[in-house]
């Protein structure tokens, strides 16, 4: 009983990378969170089978590693899309009109917050304040900004990354 | 040590210990609620909170804060009282406050809190949780209404059971306990989260209902498995019912653990199975008959067949599962009252060397108790898969080894869950245990890693010993085993220099006529390595039953009377002539036990006490045969197990929760179970039906009083001689089978032949074992134990699984020996070695023993998928 999971599932995602992660920090004490962090900078997501190889190597339980990765809402169980659009919804931006944004966005790519395009290319995000209020509202995607946006702007926004990966 | 005031009273605790534990001294009391004396405190409820004069104007939690010398501590005042007060209002948050359809009312700790608190209700206004209850689970109910995530469920499957099944997932109000990933609860099915919830968050799904002020609860001894845990049942009286059953901090050899058969395995008792009235054969159907015809039947038939063939076609077979004082009874039934020397249990038929033949083959070598493998340095454990065959004792290994750095080295020829911990795991080729050992041997001598003094002076013949095993070098043992000489080597380093090493050997080697030898070589090992009756290691010997043990000691043997005082020696049987104003049969000269006598038409009458020889027999074909063969079976059982099919009249016994009685367990603890109920329906204690058959035939057995027969037991067996039941002398003390204390022993000579190349077309190996859920017949009458653990299996490596035409998990495969087939689901262990399959022996719709002949539980078979 109690098996460990990853070894009896079929192995879709590439475990290596992990091994190598673990490689590096596993005999660290307290390593636990930047590991998990690293596995998530290598899938762009917490897999469940790497989840389960981190616990086995640390020695801890997978339910407590399920409950770190549940705790901090910067972790994901899912995999996300190429491109992460986190809508702020803080003070500034609600009053300058984020929800309306974040309606169209998810109109637009038919996916609610937290929700990843069937193609894997878009993940929509709503966020608490980003701390730049004096652009709201502000859309950011990936690493850049897109400031002062007006609900029309998000079509041209979605539109050119499309374009991008076309 | 430190002195402490707790509110003026001053007391003197260790360095270390908390203001709680200063308190509890003191006999001052202070609430508490996360607390749990097992487990590491957490300090997360602060309802324990006191104050501390003259240091910090906060509160402190007086679980988690430790005492220190001439601290003064106040634990009531307004503050206090306020802030105690405020925290259970935060637990009541959430909580539906639904005590009157709450399974835990009346054992509710928050229940009480709030009561001792006069709350009516929590002033934080929170919308309650409205989920409906999780029974996705086969076992366990889960309600997080009720929860208030105090961790203790936790807590106890981290730090107790090991299992680390489930967490707290998610944070703040959206927190709730669950599974890694929301797979499906995958554990041990031990039932601690259930029986520690403080709340009525996790319950049982099987448990029957019953308010906590109508139970009573009867502490006794589990029925199952030979580690002869101590249970606290609940039982309410009125009704009388067994409703629940659990572990006690600080009861028992077990103290903390248990296992799902002792959580819910009981249920056998009230299952609807249960016979309430005798039964009688006849043609194909047995029908219910009155107890005055059932024992009219049986003495007549059994006086007629006494008549006819005389006393010696009578057989009598005990149960490893019934007690000391039924097992005495039976032999001397059958000895007296029937005049037969025919009497035997299956343990013995399976193993003479463990059955009646115990204390000749530990020559001197006493059985250790279980509380050793908290204080040795390494653990050797040989032929057992600790963790399903006698969970409890598993746990105990994890312990020692997780917990109190103990070093494991397992000897297994399947991956068993403990050679996840081992420092060394030695796969070898089934049946190759002595070679292995005797690998090791070899190794200590020849590299003097037992100095040479050290040697001769545990051992008598040594020179002996040192030619005996001359041939098994390590690269001839890794041929034979398949263990890297390397392992034998590291092996024999770290047996020759731990100082204290617990030798727990099981059923794959004790069980097995065929690997006598192996527990020949293991006892040289053990003297040779300095854990003879030194004290700091020693051997013991896995039972599988609640009274493997106590059935040899009983005398349910052939060749022995109570105490292992042999019935071939005249002097012998005249001291039981007199006491018991019968003759005693000398032991007979025929071949071959019961079974066998029966194939050869010598039985003609068996009488079968609480056995289900035909799912334990080794030789499934052959116990069919012998029984279809015999004329008149008796049966005296709870069920109409696999054996009552065959029978002419079963006499419905009771369950160990309707009688009382003793238990000796594995390390030959004489421990006493206490009555918890009346017997149910007509069912008659198994003492009264011995009694009343043996008066219908004109004799009289004296008591049937279960003191009265212990008073007797110990009369005549000096192995019992220090114990009575009536007064409780005794007790929960172990017996030995030892005259002990010889510093020096004597090596036996181990033979050693490599078991042979089984036929081409047979290739895989098939052994057997019982499950962790599963144990004999009565656990598969317990609904909970069944919905853990449905249906057999055949469990087989993942390469062979490829390798046969890639049969994935589920498939149906046929499984062929030489000698019969079945036809199960595949299983695969991911670490299995290749070439050996396992069934487990649990399911009597898959009756594994078919598979074999001869007294050995290993044969070659093939597996082929089936459609």
């Amino acid at each position: 009983m109690c098996a460990n999971k990853a070894t009896t599932l079929e192995n879709e995602i590439d475990l290596g990378k992990t091994e190598k992660i673990l490689e590096k920090y596993q005999t660290i004490k307290g390593a636990l969170i930047p590991i998990l962090q690293k596995v998530q900078d290598e899938y762009g997501y917490v897999p469940e089978e790497a989840a389960y190889l981190v616990a086995d190597r640390l020695g801890i339980y997978p339910s407590q590693i399920f409950g770190v990765l549940t705790f901090y809402t910067q972790f994901h169980l899912k995999p996300r899309g190429k491109y992460i659009m986190k809508v702020c919804c803080g003070t500034a931006c609600h009053v300058k009109g984020a929800p309306g944004i974040l309606d169209r966005l998810q109109a637009t790519l038919n996916v609610q917050a937290g929700e990843t395009t069937a193609d894997n290319i878009f993940t929509v995000e709503r966020v608490n304040c980003i701390g730049a209020c004096s652009l709201a509202p502000i859309i950011v995607v990936n690493k850049d900004a897109h400031a002062k946006v007006v609900s029309d702007d998000v079509a041209n926004i979605v539109n050119d990354l499309k374009a991008r990966e076309a | 040590m430190i002195k402490v005031t707790i509110d003026g009273i001053q007391v003197e605790v260790e360095n270390g210990a908390t203001i709680l534990d200063a308190a509890k001294k003191a006999g001052v009391y202070i609430p508490t609620f996360c607390h749990d004396d097992r487990l590491a405190p957490t300090g997360a409820c602060r309802i324990c909170l006191v104050e501390i004069e003259g240091g910090p104007p906060r509160l402190f939690a007086s679980c988690v804060t430790p005492a220190a010398d001439k601290m003064v501590v106040k634990t009531k005042s307004e503050k206090i009282a306020k802030a105690r007060k405020t925290n259970i209002e935060l637990l009541l948050v959430h909580h539906p406050l639904d005590c009157p359809v709450c399974p835990a009312a009346g054992q509710c700790h928050l229940q009480d809190l709030t009561y001792e608190f006069g709350l009516q209700t929590s002033r934080f206004k929170m919308p309650r949780k409205e989920k409906e209850a999780d029974i996705s689970n086969p076992c366990i109910e889960q309600n997080d209404n009720r929860c208030v995530l105090c961790g203790k469920c936790i807590r106890v499957c981290n730090e107790i059971q090991g299992v680390g099944a489930i967490g707290l997932v998610k944070r703040g109000f959206n927190a709730y306990v669950g599974t890694p990933f929301q797979n499906e609860l995958n554990c041990d099915f031990c039932g601690h989260c259930v029986t520690t919830c403080p709340v009525g968050a996790r319950n049982s799904r099987f448990i029957m209902k019953g308010r906590a002020w109508n139970v009573k609860t009867v502490n006794s001894i589990c029925s199952f498995c030979g580690t002869g845990c101590s249970i606290s049942y609940d039982v309410r009286e009125r009704e009388n019912l067994v409703t629940g059953a659990k572990a006690v901090h600080g009861l028992g050899i077990n103290g903390n653990f248990q296992c799902s058969k002792g959580w819910q395995g009981f249920q056998y008792i009230h299952s609807k199975d249960r016979l309430s009235k005798p039964l009688i054969r006849s043609g194909k159907t047995l029908s219910p008959v009155s107890w005055d015809d059932a024992l009219e039947e049986v003495s007549k038939n059994l006086k007629r067949i006494i008549d006819e063939h005389g006393p010696q076609a009578v057989a009598g077979m005990g149960s490893e599962r019934m007690s000391n004082e039924e097992n005495y009874l039976f032999q001397k039934f059958i000895r007296t009252v029937v005049g037969s020397a025919k009497v035997d249990n299956i343990l013995n038929m399976k193993n003479r060397a463990v059955g009646e033949g115990l204390p000749e083959t530990l020559g001197g070598l006493v059985l250790a108790p279980l509380e050793r493998l908290d204080k040795v340095q390494l653990i050797f454990l040989a032929g057992a898969d600790a963790t399903e065959e006698s969970p409890v004792a598993g746990n105990m290994i994890r312990r020692a080894v997780t917990k109190l750095n103990a070093k494991l080295i397992v000897a297994n020829s399947r991956n068993i869950r403990l050679g996840r911990i081992a420092s060394q795991s030695l796969a070898h080729r089934v049946g190759t245990e002595a070679a292995l050992v005797n690998g090791i041997i070899h190794e200590i001598l020849t590299r003097n890693l037992v100095p040479r003094e050290a040697a001769a002076s545990r051992i008598e013949n040594l020179e002996e010993l040192r030619n005996s095993v001359s041939t098994f070098t390590p690269d001839y043992v890794e041929r034979i085993t398949g263990v890297a000489a390397a392992e034998i080597s590291r092996a024999a380093e770290g047996l020759a220099s731990s100082e204290g090493t617990a030798f727990l050997c099981g059923r794959d080697i004790i069980g097995n006529a065929g690997n006598a030898t192996a527990l020949e070589a293991l006892k040289n090992l053990i003297i040779l390595t300095g854990n003879g009756n030194s004290g700091k290691g020693g051997i013991m010997l896995f039972r599988e039953f609640s009274n493997s043990q106590g059935v040899n000691d009983m005398g349910v043997t052939p060749n022995m009377l109570p105490g292992y005082q042999s019935a071939k020696d005249p002097k012998v049987r005249e001291k039981f002539e007199k006491a018991w104003g019968k003759p005693v049969p000398e032991p007979g000269k025929e071949t071959g036990d019961i079974i066998q006598q029966a194939i050869d038409g010598k039985i003609k009458a068996l009488y079968i006490m609480g056995e289900d020889p035909v799912m334990r027999y080794p030789d499934g074909q052959k116990v069919r045969e012998a029984l279809g063969k015999i004329e008149f079976i008796i049966c005296q059982d709870l069920f109409i197990t696999e054996t009552a099919s065959y029978a002419n009249v079963v006499l419905p016994g009771v369950s160990f929760a309707e009688k009382t009685g003793t238990f000796t367990n594995m390390e030959g603890r004489v421990q006493r179970f206490a009555q918890q109920i009346s017997p149910l329906d007509e069912a008659l204690p198994d003492l009264n039906i011995l009694c009343k058959v043996a008066e219908r035939m004109g004799a009289k057995l004296k008591s049937n009083i279960s003191e009265e027969a212990m008073a007797e037991i110990a009369q005549l067996s000096p192995l019992y001689s220090g114990i009575s039941t009536a007064t409780g002398k005794g007790c929960g003390g172990t017996v030995s089978y030892s005259p002990g204390a010889d510093s020096k022993g004597k090596a036996g000579i181990v033979s050693f032949s490599a078991p042979s190349e089984g036929p081409k077309d047979f290739p895989f190996t098939l052994v057997t074992g019982n499950l962790l859920h599963h144990l004999g017949p009565y656990s598969r009458k317990s609904e909970a134990l069944n919905a853990v653990a449905g249906g057999s299996f055949v469990e087989l490596s993942l390469k062979d699984m490829k390798e046969l035409d890639g049969i994935k998990e589920g498939d149906m495969v046929l499984v062929e020996s030489p000698h019969g087939r079945l036809s199960l689901p595949a299983k695969f262990n991911s670490k299995s070695p290749q070439g050996v399959a396992f069934i487990p022996n649990n399911f009597e719709n898959a009756p594994v023993n078919i598979l074999f002949s001869g007294n050995s539980e290993v044969t070659q078979v093939r597996i082929y998928r089936t459609a």
